[in-house]
């Protein structure tokens, strides 16, 4: 058999410009989030690749290839030391792809680039889902399509606006097949395997111990908590929003720890009252607790009430999580403590302020009974000089003593600390709880914002009465940081930036702008997990979704969008509106049909004729006559030949 | 696995076949005739589509989730649109030239894009080998050749061709096999110039009624059907208001010879007969000579000329073979 012509199968030297100018934009958006060095050697490799393009130049050696391999992967693990996690995962695929550039000569190289390009792409929302940057990383998406298509064109020389404008038609009308999907795909909670930390999801938050300085320095960072949205009317007032965190129980003379908190079952807290609903969207902090208002009684299913009132989750927050909470805000948290308990919230070293232990003991003497014993530590706070500052000055040796007696300038977590040490000295049952206090109405988007700088610790001490019991010793020296929050309290101070701003500056009203679109990019889009597709699905009417009806309604709805995009592409793919001429002309072919058979596509109107003169002698006059015409409907610039004449020429032409 | 792929293709077109018959010419390639399948690349998006889609569960990343059912969704729209892109398209065959028995038919193809948007990359195939791939604009048609390799003389009746697209994205690939009433004539391949010579000339210029011959230039006349190209007097006709003229020439000493198939026992079977006879036809034929063919059961008289030659080589052709395949 003889040798048939091959197709050139390597994309063209503009084909291939295309991909490096897709590839460039996507890796331009990552630069800022991954070591430089990786960004250099990708953009290095790429150039190169352009450059080698328009020279035609020689593809590398294996050997020079291999090196080039072997410096990437050491780039990676020297700058990230794992190949592991989001961001190590991103730098490795960006030197993947920057190394498959240097052998990519034919179309299935270029489109295994561009689906590495894509899974890049997904690497990066892993760790950042910022406005600016997704919508940089869809563009990038976008650029990567038009150069699948332009690569996959064949033949080839498509240019890259072309392939833009073409693959943004078929992207647009792939978003409502992707909406469906992505409304209706049942969601599954919680990772499939390990979630791997990565380097810049490092916790921000608070933590389950506290030293001295551990909750101010917190309160330096403006970055979001958690933001909540609470039902109409439902904000409770200033000096009840106490999100609770982590309880802590175990001092060691300087820092306060967890210790174990004991899961229980049963709810020990007695609640009553009106209960209080919210959404709250908790930005990823990588613990394994959630943030709720004491005392929470409905809650996700992933969470467990502690036997100190924390919703605890079995994974760490590792994303942005939205879930519903209702709690009641009047209650009786353990009316009976065990011993068990007792022995816990009594708990403290053996030596240590041996200041503060006198008196406590003092205090215990004069008081009649625990709510005495709390009356006077509150009263010493209130009535002497303490100070509640941002900077303290540092405590040396017994930290306790040092505090109360000597500097007397604290934040939170000095007078918390320092009230439970004194009610345990006291036999007072008491410990200290962490979490935030407060936070500030967006009005642009509803929604309640709570910040790293809302940060707060306060006491709780068991009364027979009234069982656990909150008190805040600040608000005993800054009344003004439980009743309207930390800047007025610190009024006066140099404060960060954050803290000492005010609300009629136009940045600021801008800032809350900027928040408020985030706090629906995170609420409604970001946030839309299991728990929320449930509710969004009820809100359209689906009764009681489960998997398999969200299957059904996906299936139903892609078929029937799938029909309507047939419908749709056999209208553009219509056979175009034949010129009336041509229609006639197809007739008289019809009509001849017996003497001339079929038309043959390779013929024109004289040659048609000819035929006619030979097979239809008869009717070749006439025929003749509404040829001439015809033609000169068709063909004649100028003519004063019409439609008209040529149907009634057609009519007289006899078969 | 070659094997494997190979029944399985086959099965399948019968199969297809079988389905649908005989295509008219021209044909309109209806929806229902339009296979599609992914292809490897798409597989390979495919891949990326179900990893993407387990990394969004596990990490439980809304972007991620997007991002996987916006490229499904980018999938299926192009999906439809790689089977649209070959429906409707209408196929017909034209006229193709005879070859020789092991020259290659070429078989012109006239793809009509009748819808108001392009078709791109539409691919003419045969076996496993693309031919040709051709963007065919709204309105237009396109002439795609089908080429194929001969083996015997006669009617050659190709099987069947095949279309496909991949067009736009590369991630499916539509196709359909066509069946068109195609049918080419194939001569018998010449034989060695070497072997036996032709028979000797036996008359000069004897035959005045056919001598026109063409060793002197004696004047123009209007084309016939049958004359050679090279005889065109193409600037002479480019004057004349669209007639071809056609240089004549009046023949002095033309050689004529008698070419009967008795004189080829020497040759062996059949075919080698022939096919020697064929090579005596086209050297008198390049000779500009007179000649006349012998066959049984078919004789040519002493003539000249294309369409003679064609008439010859024709029988020469068809000799012998069933009469059922002579159509």
């Amino acid at each position: 058999m003889k040798a048939l012509p091959q197709l050139d199968t390597r994309p063209h030297t503009a084909t291939l410009r295309v991909l490096l100018v897709a590839l460039a934009v996507l890796f331009a958006g990552l630069a800022s989030y991954l070591h430089p060095w990786i960004s250099a050697f990708a953009f290095l490799l790429l150039f190169w690749r352009g450059w080698a393009a328009t020279r035609n130049a020689r593809m590398p050696g294996r050997w020079v290839k291999s090196v080039f391999a072997v410096l990437g992967f050491a780039m990676v693990l020297a700058s990230y030391r794992t190949l592991n996690g989001a961001e190590a995962g991103s730098a490795l695929l960006m030197v993947m792809i920057a190394l498959k550039l240097t052998e990519v000569q034919r179309v299935r190289d270029a489109v295994f680039v561009i689906v590495l390009g894509y899974f890049l792409v997904f690497a990066a929302f892993l760790y950042s889902q910022e406005i600016p940057f997704v919508a940089w990383m869809l563009f990038a998406g976008w650029g990567l399509t038009a150069a699948l298509l332009v690569v996959t064109r064949n033949p080839p020389g498509a240019s890259f606006r072309s392939g833009l404008r073409e693959s943004g038609r078929y992207l647009l009308q792939a978003l409502p097949f992707a909406v469906i999907i992505f409304v209706l795909f049942p969601r599954i909670p919680g990772p499939l395997w390990g979630v791997p930390s990565s380097a810049s999801s490092a916790q921000s938050g608070l933590d389950d111990t506290m030293t001295p300085g551990s909750i101010s320095k917190l309160v330096l960072s403006d970055r979001m908590a958690f933001r909540v949205r609470f039902e109409e009317d439902g904000l409770p007032p200033n000096s009840e929003r106490y999100w609770r965190g982590p309880t802590l129980h175990l001092f060691n003379g300087r820092s306060w720890i967890q210790g174990f908190s004991p899961i229980e079952d049963t709810n020990r807290a007695s609640d009553t009252g009106r209960p209080l609903r919210y959404t709250v969207m908790l930005e990823p902090h990588q613990r394994n607790w959630l943030y709720a208002l004491t005392v929470p009684v409905e809650y996700p299913n992933d969470a467990v009430l502690t036997r100190d009132f924390q919703l605890a989750t079995r994974q760490a927050v590792t994303q942005r999580r939205v879930y519903e909470v209702v709690s009641h805000l009047q209650y009786t948290l353990s009316p009976q403590l065990t011993s068990v308990e007792r022995n816990w919230a009594l708990q403290m070293p053996m030596q240590v302020n041996p200041r503060s232990r006198a008196l406590a003991e003092k205090w215990r003497a004069e008081s009649a009974n625990d709510s005495d014993v709390v009356q006077h530590a509150l009263r010493m706070f209130r009535e002497q000089e303490f100070f509640y500052t941002l900077e303290p000055p540092p405590l040396r040796g017994n930290t306790v003593d040092d505090f109360l007696f000597e500097t007397r300038a604290g934040f939170c977590e000095h007078y918390a600390s320092a009230f439970t040490f004194l009610m345990r000295a006291a036999g007072v049952p008491a410990r200290v709880v962490t979490g935030y206090l407060g936070g500030e109405m967006n009005y642009f988007s509803g929604q309640f914002e709570v910040r790293q700088s809302d940060a707060h610790a306060w006491s709780e001490v068991w009364l027979p009465e009234s069982g656990w019991t909150r008190v805040d010793p600040t608000g005993a020296v800054a009344p003004s940081r439980i009743e309207s929050g930390i800047s007025e309290a610190l009024a006066g101070q140099a404060l960060p930036a954050h803290l000492s701003r005010h609300g009629g500056d136009l940045i600021v009203q801008l800032e809350l702008q900027w928040e408020a679109i985030n706090a629906l990019w995170y609420e409604f889009f970001l946030g839309f997990g299991p728990e929320m597709q449930q509710g969004f699905l009820e809100w359209l009417g689906l009764d009681d979704p489960d998997w398999r009806s969200m299957v059904l309604t996906m299936t139903l709805l892609l078929a029937t969008g799938g029909v309507l995009l047939w419908l749709g592409l056999a209208w553009t793919h219509r056979a175009k509106p034949v010129d009336p001429a041509l229609r006639l002309y197809r007739k008289l072919q019809q009509r001849l049909l017996p003497h001339l058979g079929a038309p043959r596509p390779f013929e024109g109107p004289q040659d048609f004729q000819q035929r006619v003169d030979i097979l239809a002698p008869a009717a070749a006059s006439q025929v003749r006559e509404f040829i001439q015409e015809y033609v000169a409907l068709r063909y004649a610039s100028h003519s004063d030949a019409s439609t008209k004449r040529l149907r009634k020429l057609l009519r007289q032409i006899k078969a | 696995m070659g094997w494997l792929r190979n029944t399985v293709r086959e099965r399948v077109m019968a199969w297809a076949e079988k389905r649908q018959g005989r295509d008219a010419d021209p044909v309109v390639l209806a929806r229902r005739r339009i296979y599609i399948l992914p292809t490897r690349q798409g597989l390979v998006f495919g891949t990326l589509l179900f990893a993407m889609l387990l990394g969004s569960m596990n990490y439980s990343s809304s972007l991620g989730f997007i991002l996987t059912f916006f490229l499904a969704a980018l999938g299926f729209v192009a999906m439809h649109h790689t089977h649209r892109n070959l429906e409707g398209l209408e196929i017909g065959a034209g006229h193709a030239a005879p070859v020789f028995a092991g020259d290659e038919v070429v078989v012109p193809l006239f793809a009509r894009n009748n819808a108001s948007i392009i078709r791109g990359g539409i691919a003419l195939d045969e076996g496993h080998e693309t031919l040709e791939i051709a963007d065919i604009h709204p309105g237009e048609t396109v002439v795609m050749k089908l080429r194929l390799a001969t083996v015997t003389r006669g009617w050659f009746r190709p099987r069947r061709f095949g279309l496909h697209t991949t067009y736009p994205f590369g991630l499916f690939r539509a196709w359909a096999w066509i069946r068109l009433d195609i049918a080419c004539l194939v001569y018998p391949a010449p034989a060695d110039p070497a072997g036996s010579p032709p028979p000797a000339a036996t008359d000069s210029g004897s035959t005045e009624l056919l001598a026109a011959g063409q060793e002197d230039f004696s004047g123009l006349r209007g084309y016939i059907a049958g004359d050679a190209p090279r005889h065109v007097a193409w600037r002479a006709s480019a004057r004349t208001d669209g007639e071809l003229l056609v240089k004549d020439f009046r023949g002095g000493g033309v050689a004529s010879r008698r070419f009967d198939w008795e004189m080829t026992q020497g040759e062996g079977d059949t075919e080698a007969r022939l096919s020697r006879l064929t090579r005596w036809v086209m050297d008198a034929r390049t000779n500009d000579e007179n000649w006349a063919l012998h066959l049984p059961g078919d004789a040519f008289a002493l003539d000249s000329g294309e369409a003679h030659y064609q008439r010859c080589l024709q029988a020469l052709a068809l000799h012998e073979l069933p009469a059922s395949d002579n159509t």
